[in-house]
């Protein structure tokens, strides 16, 4: 369920796409130096969003350095740390760990079983910093799995649990923004849910594999049924997210959640690569 | 002498929302009462901000039952009602029946709900469940009916809906509307469960992108086409 929540780069200007990469690097580097070399594997944008709207919400200290990476031989790649990106590296191999183990369970494939082996340390680590959270996420992730094992056919369950899921992962303190970055992931959870089923569906249905929209895939108009459902979840957590006093960082934030959320979309649907072009030649 | 929520964020009224959020957040580090010692002054004066750019930001076009903006209180001139940033309380507010009911009032597409009259005897049980507010009831009761006209559709919508389960609610809403188009309190859901997301898309678009505009690509790229070349010109993604 990883890669819906990125930026439409080429939407970004100039210096925020400077910004975006000095994000995603910081979370890079964090993890090396958290979690060594191996868990860079686990990088994702997802969580460069969420790292981006924590700096832009609590204006943290932060440094920035410079530094030639291996995947970036030719020039000295700059990037930001600060004790939020360390926060976001942890949730990235929790998550990462978590779906290798549900990948593992689901086909047992040489990669996930890999995948489990290497994350595990860095999993125990993340779960000695949070035992609570690390707890009701996993629960959550259990809770998930379950469902669709038994092949239920509410597609509001695991919806809401994806849900919760992701609202714990923004919940990054339990301060005065708690409870509303637990209600922009809350939404945001559900967003990727759908849309990952909605991504899935052929693949899984070929296959016979759960998928919770497969009950609904005969019915008239099915298509914009799924993108009014999509709109409905996104369009509650960029209200929450609007309501938050943000600055800094905010036109990328408002480019991942107004149109970097769609991207996978509009190239599965194929109505909107026109205008998709058209826009980033605009920019 | 009380001061509008503008003059507590000095801003003056025409200001956008990303002008207040900037100000608010100028104010507040000002004022936080981590910096200012525990000052009782600066901690009003927090309250004072913090009262203003809620009811500036969060709760606006949410007009709750007495929320109007108010400054009388025993700290003479500071915020009466106790504000604790604690998020809103309401952050999710479709999973819940009284938040939906509360925008469904203000619609006033969706006061023609009181005139609807449900002529069915079982589905007049469903609502009377409802009305007491069991819903695992009602469910049980429609899950018992096996002639499913729009009615029936619609109902599940509501107990949908009340129990937070908004994908349920969106699809049963929809087939309300395609089984009997001529009702107008079954349309009038429907456009509720998407007035987020046609908010969405104004926003989307206002600001240059187009999100989520797939379902007429046609007329869509037009319209992207058009907003691009007003608002992008002027820098903005």
């Amino acid at each position: 369920m990883f890669g819906y929540v990125t930026a439409n780069y080429k939407a970004l200007s100039e210096e925020d796409r400077a910004q975006y990469r000095q994000y995603y690097c910081g979370l890079c580097r964090a993890l090396k130096q958290r979690y060594g070399n191996l868990s860079r594997l686990t990088l994702n944008n997802d969580m460069t969003f969420l790292f981006l709207l924590l700096s832009s919400l609590y204006e943290p200290e932060e440094d920035t350095a410079a530094v030639r990476c291996v995947l970036h031989p030719s020039k000295r790649m700059q990037y930001v740390v600060s004790d939020q990106a360390a926060y976001c590296a942890d949730m990235t191999v929790l998550l990462a760990y978590l779906k290798a183990l549900d990948d593992k369970a689901d086909d047992g494939g040489i990669r996930a079983r890999a995948g489990v082996a290497a994350l595990k340390r860095p999993y125990l680590k993340v779960k000695a910093l949070y035992p609570e959270k690390v707890e009701r996420i996993a629960s959550v992730i259990q809770e998930i799995n379950a469902y669709e094992a038994q092949g239920g056919e509410d597609i509001d369950v695991p919806v809401n649990l994806s849900g919760k899921f992701l609202g714990e992962v923004f919940r990054y303190r339990d301060d005065a923004w708690g409870e509303d970055l637990r209600a922009l992931g809350e939404e945001l959870g559900r967003f990727i849910y759908l849309m990952d089923a909605f991504d899935d569906l052929k693949s899984d249905v070929k296959k016979g594999r759960y998928n919770a929209l497969k009950p609904f895939s005969d019915q008239e108009q099915f298509e914009s049924f799924c993108e009014d459902g999509l709109l409905m979840m996104i369009a509650e957590s960029a209200r929450v997210f609007e309501m938050l006093p943000l600055e800094k960082h905010l036109s990328i934030l408002r480019n991942v959640l107004y149109s970097g959320v769609w991207m996978r979309y509009y190239q599965k649907t194929g109505a909107c690569e026109r205008a998709e072009d058209e826009q980033g030649d605009e920019a | 002498m009380s001061r509008s929520p503008y003059e507590v964020l000095g801003v003056p009224a025409t200001a956008t929302d990303d002008e207040i959020k900037v100000a608010y957040r100028k104010l507040a580090k000002q004022y936080h009462p981590d910096l200012n010692g525990g000052s009782i002054a600066a901690e009003n004066k927090m309250k004072e901000i913090n009262e203003a750019y809620n009811f500036l930001i969060k709760h606006k076009g949410q007009a709750q039952p007495g929320s109007t903006y108010r400054q009388s209180g025993p700290f003479g001139g500071y915020g009466g009602q106790q504000y604790t940033y604690t998020g809103t309380g309401q952050a999710n507010p479709f999973a819940g029946f009284e938040e939906f009911f509360r925008r469904a009032q203000q619609s006033s597409q969706y006061s023609s709900y009181s005139t609807y009259n449900e002529t069915d005897p079982r589905l007049r049980q469903v609502e009377a469940a409802y009305i007491q507010r069991n819903f695992a009831l009602a469910k049980q009761l429609l899950l018992g009916i096996e002639d499913r006209q729009a009615a029936w559709y619609y109902w599940s919508a509501m107990v949908d809906l009340a129990q937070g389960n908004r994908v349920s609610a969106l699809n049963n809403a929809r087939i309300a509307v395609q089984m009997d188009p001529s009702q107008p309190v079954f349309r009038a859901l429907y456009n509720q469960l998407q007035s987020g997301g046609q908010a969405y898309r104004q926003t989307s678009m206002r600001q240059g992108f187009i999100g989520g505009l797939c379902n007429n690509p046609c007329l869509t790229c037009l319209a992207v086409n058009v907003v691009c070349n007003c608002c992008c010109r002027g820098g903005c993604i």
